[in-house]
């Protein structure tokens, strides 16, 4: 419906720096994303896309800098209040031995539980629409690491869908993908943008299937920003070469309008 | 019952809802296997408390102890045998519930309170008593010292790094040595009779236990166990990784450390009752596991329970059955529980280890 | 069969010179075992010892017991550190030593059970029983982690764990059980190279060879078997046979060292650890750097347990629980740093 930014749930970065011990991988990073929006962060390996995600959802405290959510720090907001906010998809979760899909799912309602309160209708709902809107529906008792990398992918999608956030994050969530099961993801991942409303943040690896999905385009070059905007105004062929060293053309995609990068022909 | 043993399973079966699919028939084979074990930990409770130089009929012994029927039977009960017994009940669900929780937070089949130098502290705790000579009634406040000594080692070495798991395996490895050495030099310089004194307590034992050990020591415990059941929850997160428990609200740096904390001041008590009898904290998860699935709440009670017979059972048999006097209580619970274990981790042909990565 | 390429020439240099240095370290430690001890003697004295021109009590001290005991320490060092590097090796696990599997208890039980039953009490007549305990242990935990031919590492593991702790409490328990049995077994269980007679040794000389060449054989397949089971399989390496292969090196080495010495820990645990920063993981350096670094290691922590107590001693096994300690730790702030 809306693919207009609102003025909630945005996310940005101010003079934010990220390091691992003595390695600094992001620097000074200044970064606003549009509320209501798809974003997509791109570039090339090791430029501190998936470390910048970690950086937004807290996994990482910035070296220095603030990350603010609608203004507000989210280093001085409870852990649980902001989870109820945010979600993420690690790259790499660890899938807990023979847990079943619902089981699985049932824990992205863990921000939303206290201690003693049993499990509600309103739990049960979330985790309801979550599988049905993943297709995960019919896989609910199924052990989770005995199922296809398609299918255990949309499991763990279901339960940060679960967590009912108005951001989702996700790190790199077409990995290990068919091409077909990644359309899904992209398909399912911007299904809840224009249903729902919701942000979405998410690192892709592939440039046209970031181009053809996101409102909005991150581009990062060794930590630090090199372009962000609509992807038709941001992705240039001198971009491309400049931060890949990949010389190539961009022509419209033939399905859609956006730009596809056509790397030219070495020899 | 007593009631240290109703405590652990109450909240794993009130969290029980209507639920459909295997979620709900995996409970249920659980459920029955909860009631099974609660009805023979109560039968072997009462054979142990009426056994012995007085035979006394199980049900007055059961009544006995909670102070009904003839006089003698309950002064016999409730004087003589039941805090051995009760410690016995009360150590095992302890060092059960610790090893359970720490081999789902190393993500490592074979953590046991030894992997974090418990087992190496409260002996070192004891035996340091025994070589001074102090009254032997302080030997379980001694061991749950050098439990929680070796605890604080073990945070002073590895909070730097922000408690990741192999730095922990580590340094646990490292301060159990090195506390076990210290152990084993004071008993080959001890002279011979302390030397069997020491190697008796380290083994296992439930000799001398009073009431008061029994309600200090097994008070704490159930506390303990009942926190260990309210951040079930929050455990169930810290399986996803890191980075996906970061995702929903869990800070799992802080929250290992208070969970390692549980399981330490956990081993640490029940050592004080029993020794260290380090091998219920390594099998009974696993049997357990093996029996009932992945940690649910309701496997975490069968596991107290099943770590609960199993210690009772083991300090009967020591008692009154096998002809031989004296063994330790580690022996046997060994020996019971070892066979078991393996035959089912034969019969199960795939390891009973966790995913990671 | 050799699957990591060739290293090139100027790191084979620097390799040679730390080899020969260890040598150096090596002999530094067999000279400070045969001078230092409950009475020191000076080195040139030793010299003459050892040459047959000097003769008293000085004499005999060195050529009667610290020369046995120096010999013993550097066989027992080469064979545990050896066996610690294959064990780690062919598991993929750098916690694994000759212990995860269950050789020392087992040597330890079958002793035990020796002293209470038959009534032995000399190291020497130990010697066949501690291997066989040994074998039998390592037997039991192989048979437990077989799995189509293949062993399962996890399963090894625990099984040699489970079965540690079982035999660990038989032994106390029959060290409760008689008093003469625990006055006995307690100092051999503690792990020592003195007192022993080089007899043992000799006995169990045949194990402790082939073991080390069987070691230094499979050394470049476990370069592969670093890669993952798949990628070993995928260069020709016979996966599940050199795993076997590699578990009779560990049995062979650690059920013969544990004869002579009793339980000594952390010797197959830490020579691994402290050669792998100077030679890397190159198995084919790995396991000659561990029979030098573990020579190293046993004799240093036997003549410091020589040391604090004098004229008493401490046992060998104890000191090098003490000292593993704190190593144990300092890795452990390597890994997490990495």
């Amino acid at each position: 419906m809306t693919k207009t930014a609102l003025s909630t749930d945005r996310l940005a970065a101010h003079g934010l720096q990220l390091r691992y011990g003595d390695r600094t991988v992001v620097r000074e990073l200044d970064l606003e994303l549009p509320g209501g929006a798809v974003t997509a962060i791109v570039g090339p390996n090791a430029c501190g896309k998936s470390t910048l995600l970690r950086g937004l959802v807290r996994l990482l405290d910035p070296a220095a800098g603030t990350v603010t959510l609608d203004g507000a720090d989210i280093h001085r907001m409870p852990a649980r209040a902001l989870a109820r906010r945010m979600g993420l998809l690690p790259q790499q979760p660890v899938t807990p031995e023979a847990v079943t899909v619902e089981a699985l799912v049932r824990l992205g309602r863990y921000p939303h539980q206290r201690m003693l309160t049993p499990w509600s209708a309103a739990d049960q709902a979330a985790v309801e629409e979550a599988l049905r809107r993943t297709g995960t529906d019919a896989l609910r008792d199924r052990p989770v690491d005995q199922l296809s990398g398609g299918q255990r992918q949309r499991a763990w999608i279901a339960l940060a869908l679960a967590q009912d956030t108005d951001l989702l994050l996700l790190d790199e969530p077409t990995t290990f993908l068919d091409l077909r099961h990644q359309l899904d993801v992209l398909d399912l991942v911007t299904d809840l943008h224009r249903d729902a409303g919701r942000t979405v943040v998410m690192v892709l690896h592939d440039l046209g299937q970031a181009a053809r999905y996101a409102d909005h385009l991150v581009v990062l070059d060794g930590g630090e920003l090199a372009a962000a905007g609509p992807p038709g105004e941001v992705l240039t062929a001198e971009l491309v070469e400049r931060v890949f060293q990949v010389p190539c053309r961009i022509v419209p995609d033939p399905e859609t309008g956006t730009p596809l990068v056509v790397p030219l022909a070495r020899r | 019952m007593s009631p240290d043993t109703l405590a652990p399973a109450r909240p794993g079966t009130a969290a029980a809802g209507a639920e459909p699919g295997a979620l709900g028939r995996a409970r249920r084979r659980t459920l029955v296997l909860i009631a099974a074990a609660a009805v023979l930990l109560v039968l072997m409770t009462g054979v142990a408390l009426s056994t012995g130089q007085v035979a006394i009929a199980l049900p007055d012994a059961l009544r006995a102890l909670f102070g009904f029927g003839a006089e003698g039977d309950v002064l016999v009960v409730r004087e003589f045998r039941a805090p051995r017994v009760l410690s016995a009940l009360v150590a095992g669900a302890g060092l059960a519930v610790a090893g359970s929780l720490l081999q789902r937070l190393f993500r490592n089949p074979l953590a046991s309170p030894d992997v974090i130098g418990v087992t190496g502290g409260a002996s070192f705790g004891a035996v340091l008593l025994l070589a001074t000579g102090a009254s032997q009634a302080l030997t379980p406040l001694a061991a749950l010292g050098g439990g929680l000594l070796a605890a604080a080692l073990l945070g002073a070495f590895a909070w730097r790094s922000r408690m990741a798991v192999t730095r922990l395996v580590l340094v646990g490895l490292a301060v159990q040595a090195g506390l076990a050495a210290a152990v084993n030099l004071m008993i080959v310089r001890f002279p011979a009779e302390l030397a069997g004194q020491a190697l008796q307590w380290t083994t296992g034992s439930l000799y001398g236990r009073t009431w008061p050990e029994l309600w200090g020591a097994g008070g704490a415990i159930a506390a303990v166990v009942a926190a260990v059941f309210l951040t079930n929850r929050r455990v169930a997160v810290l399986d996803l990784g890191d980075d996906s428990a970061g995702g929903l609200g869990v800070d799992p740096h802080r929250t290992r450390l208070g969970l390692l904390l549980l399981a330490v001041v956990l081993a640490s008590l029940a050592a004080a009752l029993a020794g260290p009898v380090g091998f219920v904290a390594l099998a009974v998860p696993h049997l357990v596991r093996l029996l009932a699935g992945p940690p649910t709440p309701a496997s975490l009670a069968l596991t107290a329970l099943t770590g609960a017979l199993l210690l009772t059972a083991a300090d009967h048999l020591v008692l009154h059955v096998l002809p031989v006097h004296g063994l330790p209580v580690g022996a046997v619970t060994a020996t019971l529980g070892a066979p078991w274990l393996l035959v089912l981790m034969i019969r199960q042909g795939r390891p009973p280890q966790r995913s990671s990565r | 069969m050799s699957a990591a390429p060739p290293a090139p020439r100027p790191a084979a240099a620097r390799h040679a010179l730390l080899l020969a240095a260890g040598l150096g370290a090596l002999a530094l430690c067999a000279a400070l075992s045969l001078a230092l001890g409950s009475r020191s003697i000076p080195l040139p004295t030793v010299i003459d010892a050892l040459s047959g021109t000097e003769h008293g009590a000085d004499a005999d001290v060195v050529v009667g017991l610290r020369v046995p005991r120096t010999v013993i320490g550097i066989a027992v060092g080469a064979a545990l550190g050896a066996a610690g590097a294959v064990a780690q090796g062919v598991t993929r696990n750098p916690l694994a030593s000759p212990t995860t599997l269950g050789i020392n208890a087992g040597a330890g039980f079958a002793v035990v059970t020796a002293i209470f039953a038959l009534g032995l009490s000399h190291p020497l007549q130990f010697v066949w029983f501690a291997v066989a305990g040994a074998a039998g242990a390592a037997l039991l935990v192989y048979g437990m982690a077989r799995r189509s031919g293949d062993l399962d590492p996890v399963r090894l593991a625990l099984g040699g764990t489970v079965l540690s702790a079982v035999l660990a409490s038989w032994t106390s328990a029959l060290m409760l059980a008689s008093r003469r049995t625990l006055d006995e077994a307690r100092f051999w269980l503690a792990g020592s190279i003195g007192g022993r007679s080089l007899d043992g040794l000799y006995q169990v000389l045949p194990l402790l060879a082939v073991g080390a060449v069987l070691a230094l054989l499979i050394a470049p397949a476990l370069n592969a078997l670093a890669l993952g089971d798949e990628t070993a399989q995928a260069l020709g390496v016979p996966v599940a046979r050199i795993r076997v292969a590699g578990g009779l090196a560990v049995v062979l080495l650690a059920a013969g060292s544990v004869a002579v010495a009793g339980p000594v820990a952390f010797i197959g645990l830490a020579a691994p650890h402290l050669v792998r920063p100077l030679l890397g993981n190159d198995h084919r350096l790995l396991v000659p750097g561990c029979l030098v670094a573990g020579p190293v290691l046993l004799l240093l922590a036997d003549v410091l347990g020589r040391l604090v107590v004098r004229p008493s001693e401490i046992e060998v096994g104890i000191v090098t629980a003490f000292l593993g300690a704190p190593l144990l730790a300092v890795l452990a702030r390597k890994a997490a740093a990495r």
